[in-house]
């Protein structure tokens, strides 16, 4: 493990960078909406009756557009192409570049052990590092977010499930395997890192766009708004969100207007209308 | 024991081939010089040697049949790759850490020991320490795992004469003191010729003449003479290289048999150095020793 400390101090020094920064960023994140949030809690706008609705339709307004919530998780579901590409990339390809290959392949532990303790030891340190971020943004930040913003959702939500705290490990470790496959048969680091930034950035959009799917197998539920009055946007949002039956998923959930027809809430062709049910589809 | 074992061993890289048909034995307690000009193979059987490499035909072992790159082999195998590639950016202390943690068995006080007396600083950062520097350390780092056999690719190539006067005492010691084996590569005969007891020579990736060193020098010789009988002397004597000047004639030829020289030829003692150069002039020509040799091919003269 300390060859390994040794070896990859760039590695490990690439590792803490990125966690600071991203742990800065959401420090300070989450204490710009402490206060918002405070005052929603305070105004009652989790319960069925509000003690004060204009709070909460201001605080709802305004957490619908937050501009820093979304390059946040942008970068924290980068952070597993930046581990792969700077971490697992180099591992192998910049030994071979720099022939210190010749060195470490050639010792009395052989090169089958010195890799793999390698790689074990590096693993083990960007475990608990994407845990933490997974955990700091995924449930400590997103909170606020997923309490005020209806939008923001589920943790099964695409998007919102790569950045839990334990998606984030396991796209982060499987970025470090495939980085370090890339630069071993690559074998050139700046090429690896391109490679791997390539194919890690790939999977990282199919799991986004379609892991959720793989939980998409159980019933469709539907929930009644209660409609209170509320706007947001140009469509009526109810005050609370409607639950599926217990101990089910939220998987992804719209709008339905009169008749049951589907309204979108951007496209605002619909006009002003009242929403009549949320629908979710909720897997078990 | 034989150090290393080679049977019909070959390297390709891409449709480029890099050992051919390499079958040798290297008997342990020698001093070896492995030699021949740049792309001759001589990297690549090294590699071969301490398992960098994979022969794509053909098999290598090491210490008495240990195949070679094995962990076992490994832990008895010390390797210095050419250019002595070392971590630049951490210091020689850390180094030597790095290198007691990859081995099971590593003198360190040995090691800094040797460093110690070179006055090499523990805390300097190996980038910054000079070409000589960097070959002891990488030198005192493979003594310390105290091998059964060090092997050496072109160690002397970047260093100024006192630096390689410096790492062949090292070694000359190490070999007094340990009683290892040591393979050492270069292209440059000179270089080897002090110290080394044992020759291969390597040419367009195979292997063109082993043996002792005393005994091949004893068993070649420069002959000169009228060009008149130069088919006469030629018939008799394997020749290596022939210049014709005029109405003298010269050979370098190997004698395995005594015979009669024909009026005005004379035999000359060969040295290493002119060896080297007639067989590398002639890769045709081969001279190698025990079960496996290969008779000399005379077509090249």
């Amino acid at each position: 493990m300390r060859v390994a400390l040794l070896q990859h101090r760039a590695a490990l020094i690439t590792i803490f960078v990125a966690f600071v920064v991203l742990v800065i960023a959401i420090v300070i994140g989450r204490d710009a909406v402490s206060a918002s949030y405070a005052s929603y809690l305070a105004a009652g706008c989790t319960l069925a009756h509000p003690t004060n609705l204009g709070v909460c339709v201001n605080t709802s307004n305004k957490f619908a557009d937050i501009p820093s919530f979304t390059p946040l998780v942008i970068a924290l579901r980068l952070f597993p192409a930046v581990i792969g590409a700077f971490v697992g990339a180099p591992l192998v390809a910049r030994e071979i570049e720099s022939g210190t290959h010749r060195f470490a392949w050639t010792q009395g532990v052989g090169r089958t052990r010195a890799l793999l303790v390698t790689l074990a030891t590096l693993a083990l340190i960007v475990t608990p590092v994407a845990v933490m971020l997974g955990f700091l943004l995924g449930s400590w930040y997103i909170h606020p977010y997923s309490v005020i913003n209806i939008a923001v959702g589920s943790h099964w939500q695409s998007g919102l499930f790569t950045t839990t705290w334990w998606m984030t490990p396991v796209l982060t470790l499987l970025s470090l395997a495939i980085g370090t496959l890339v630069g071993t048969l690559v074998k050139r680091t700046v090429a690896s890192i391109a490679v791997t930034a390539i194919i890690v950035g790939g999977v990282l959009v199919v799991a986004g766009q379609y892991i959720q799917r793989i939980f998409d197998v159980g019933a469709v539920a539907s929930s009644r708004f209660l409609i209170n009055g509320m706007h947001s946007g140009p469509i009526d949002l109810s005050a609370s969100q409607g639950q599926g039956p217990a101990g089910s998923w939220l998987v992804r959930g719209w709008y339905t207007g009169p008749w049951r027809a589907r309204v979108e809430q951007q496209s605002g062709k619909h006009g002003r209308c009242s929403i009549e049910q949320v629908r979710f589809e909720e897997g078990f | 024991m034989n150090v290393v074992e080679s049977f019909g061993l070959g390297v390709s890289y891409r449709g480029t081939t890099a050992l051919r048909d390499c079958t040798l034995t290297i008997p342990e307690g020698h001093i070896v010089a492995l030699v021949g000009s740049n792309g001759a193979g001589k990297t690549t059987l090294l590699h071969c040697a301490v398992g960098l490499v994979a022969p794509t035909t053909g098999e290598i072992s090491v210490l008495g049949g240990i195949e070679a790159g094995s962990p076992e082999a490994l832990q008895r195998v010390a390797f210095v790759a050419q250019e002595t590639p070392l971590y630049r950016h951490i210091s020689v202390r850390a180094m030597l850490t790095v290198a007691a943690n990859l081995n099971q068995h590593f003198d360190r006080n040995l090691a800094e020991e040797r460093l110690a007396n070179l006055e090499i600083p523990l805390e300097r950062r190996i980038g910054r320490l000079s070409g000589g520097q960097q070959a002891q350390l990488a030198l005192a780092l493979a003594l310390a795992r105290r091998p059964d056999l060090l092997v050496l690719d072109e160690p002397l190539a970047r260093l100024d004469p006192l630096a390689r006067h410096e790492v062949m005492a090292v070694v000359m010691s190490a070999v007094a003191e340990e009683g290892l084996s040591v393979i050492l590569s270069s292209h440059v005969v000179s270089e080897l010729e002090r110290v080394a007891d044992y020759l291969i020579l390597m040419s367009h990736g195979r292997v063109q003449m082993v043996g002792m060193i005393d005994e091949l020098l004893a068993k070649h010789a420069v002959l000169s003479g009228p060009t008149d009988d130069a088919e006469r002397v030629a018939d008799l004597f394997t020749v290596v290289q022939s210049q014709h000047a005029g109405r003298q004639s010269q050979f370098v030829a190997r004698i395995d048999a005594p015979a009669e020289f024909p009026k005005g030829w004379v035999a000359e003692n060969i040295s290493l150095d002119e060896l080297v150069l007639a067989y590398l002039r002639e890769p045709s020509a081969s001279a190698l020793s025990g079960p496996l040799a290969v008779s000399a091919n005379r077509a090249g003269r």
